[in-house]
């Protein structure tokens, strides 16, 4: 179930229809495209009850009542009361309805945003929402425990001992992105501005994907490797070998209180193996069929999707000689803090001398390694 | 911004006695862990007959030292203004000059805990004693016991524990300290 920010449900005045079907639309586009989910089950409606009959409801079908209903909250937004009377390139060019579309289509990245990130960082991340300008402040309690000392009967007080709470705080940045369309490649069909602006928001996505892991790998980069091949007391090894795997994976177990996994890119989680060179595997196990073993020594083993490395042609950003060791039930390592909604500003079709159109997209997030939780890493050989 | 000593009161005969605890003002910021001697009673103020004034610790050792002791209430102070309950980092907390605070009697036998930021000086194994410095409000290491006067006598070197983020272990380095007078 995803959960509207609280600005949305000002800006929508309540009426949350058009986001709950969104969400629903977008969770059903995910599972007919293949965009598998593990951790969690993406929920949409499959079927209606129409009477007594049960309908099917389609991808297509519902894209169209979206669309429709879009179209009506816009109108709504714009003060339109009747959107057909004219057609539609002359309805872009007013202002009303220009401004009603992109604070509605904003309004709609912010709902589901935070639900991609979920999806793709989620295991480690929280994602918090806050108003434009908020900080966010998080209390952290000490996790050490007092001493206990034996004692004589005759004294009523011991040595007073307390410990206290630690505050850390996550402010947010302005991201933005501008993208310009041609007044005379859009209307000779070579360009679109709607084409660039979803790219835009996939950018955003990406960006926050990344600030979010380079965080990760940046927090847990601080930890000590042990000197010998002795890694008690260390949460960080340099080369796999199973013993140390399975000791890292208890230990965050132990501290978190909750089981432990191991997660990585697809490359990395294949090397997670036994190390007697005896073991077997068919070509119809587990690690043939996926590459990897989702559960070793009784730890789960989590994929971390690849992400492209869009400047390096074909080279990838995650490194794949990392495995994490996290315990995803407890404190999320990695918050991402996003303040206030999408703010677009977009040109009119004739506003520039030089007949380009502009949209520049402006988004604030922040990211930081704040968690009470922790956790441990294995550096591939 | 240096961090602000912290100060545990571990075993202090000030705890079961009210006249042991003076409320106080200072001319200057001193942190919790920071000794004085009280002298007259503050002028201008209210209850001007509680209130004392302090001073810094003579060089003669004839100092009947006070040690700065109150809740943890950390300012955020940004030119003249002044933020209550936003911070809430105990490294943070000091009493403003010019705030009224309490400072507690010192009592041969008193154990305390203090965070490393109270102490002057490098710490070593050879730093047996923490004494008072003539003309400065916190102690310092030392290696021998003042000639004369009071002093601490360094029992153990220890941790105070606050909350902070994974890798850090939040502990903070203090010492446990043994008043001798």
């Amino acid at each position: 179930m995803a959960v509207i920010p609280e600005r949305i449900m000002k800006f929508s005045q309540g009426k949350t229809k058009l986001y709950t079907n969104f969400i629903d639309l977008f969770h059903h586009y995910r599972d007919v495209n293949g965009i598998e989910n593990k951790r969690r089950h993406l929920e949409y409606m499959k079927t209606k009850k129409v009477g007594d009959n049960v309908q099917e409801l389609s991808l297509d079908y519902k894209e169209k009542k979206f669309n429709k209903l879009l179209q009506d909250t816009i109108a709504e937004y714009a003060n339109v009361k009747d959107f057909s009377s004219l057609p539609a390139e002359v309805w872009a060019t007013n202002p009303n309805y220009k401004w009603a579309t992109f604070a509605v289509v904003g309004s709609l990245i912010d709902v589901v945003l935070p639900e991609t990130m979920i999806d793709s960082v989620g295991l480690y991340t929280q994602v918090l929402n806050g108003d434009l300008n908020d900080s966010f402040a998080f209390t952290l309690k000490s996790d050490d425990l007092f001493a206990v000392t034996r004692a004589g009967k005759g004294k009523r007080h011991t040595e007073v001992q307390k410990d206290f709470a630690g505050q850390q705080t996550l402010i947010t940045y302005e991201h933005d992105i501008t993208v310009q369309a041609s007044l005379i490649r859009v209307l000779c069909g070579q360009e679109s501005l709607a084409e660039f602006t979803m790219k835009a928001i996939r950018s955003i996505e990406r960006e926050m994907n990344l600030d979010v892991y380079y965080a990760l790998v940046k927090g847990l980069e601080a930890l000590p490797t042990p000197p010998t091949a002795d890694v008690n007391g260390f949460l960080r090894i340099s080369g796999y070998t199973q013993k140390a795997a399975m000791h890292i994976a208890d230990t965050v177990s132990a501290y978190n209180g909750k089981p432990a996994i191991f997660l990585g890119t697809r490359e990395a989680c294949s090397q997670i193996l036994p190390d007697n060179a005896n073991y077997r595997y068919d070509i119809d196990s587990e690690f043939a069929r996926l590459g990897y073993a989702q559960t070793m020594f009784g730890t789960d083993v989590m994929i971390m999707p690849q992400v492209p490395d869009i400047d390096n042609k074909y080279k990838l950003l995650l490194d794949p000689k990392k495995i994490y060791v996290i315990s995803p039930s407890s404190d999320k390592l990695i918050k991402l803090g996003i303040t206030g909604a999408t703010r677009p500003i977009t040109d009119a079709p004739y506003d520039n001398a030089n007949l380009t159109q502009s949209a520049t997209f402006k988004k604030d997030w922040g990211v930081g390694f704040i968690t009470n939780s922790i956790a441990g890493e294995i550096d591939l050989a | 911004m240096a961090n602000h000593a912290i100060l545990i009161q571990s075993d202090v005969l000030a705890k079961d006695n009210d006249s042991l605890n003076k409320n106080v003002v200072a001319t200057v910021d001193i942190d919790n862990g920071f000794i004085f001697n009280i002298g007259a009673i503050a002028t201008g103020r209210m209850k001007d007959e509680e209130v004392y004034t302090v001073s810094a610790p003579l060089a003669d050792g004839t100092d009947k030292l006070y040690m700065a002791y109150e809740p943890e209430l950390p300012q955020l102070r940004i030119g003249d203004e002044i933020f209550k309950g936003v911070d809430i980092n105990v490294k943070n907390f000091t009493n403003y000059a010019g705030d009224e605070f309490t400072g507690f009697k010192l009592t041969d036998g008193d154990l305390i805990r203090i965070s490393l930021d109270g102490i002057e000086g490098t710490y070593g194994d050879t730093m047996k004693y923490a004494i008072p410095q003539a003309g400065k409000y916190n102690l310092a290491f030392s290696a021998d016991k003042p000639v004369t006067g009071s002093y601490f006598e360094v029992l153990k070197k220890t941790f105070i524990s606050i909350g902070a983020s994974f890798p850090s272990t939040g502990r903070v380095d203090a010492f446990k300290l043994r008043f001798v007078a």
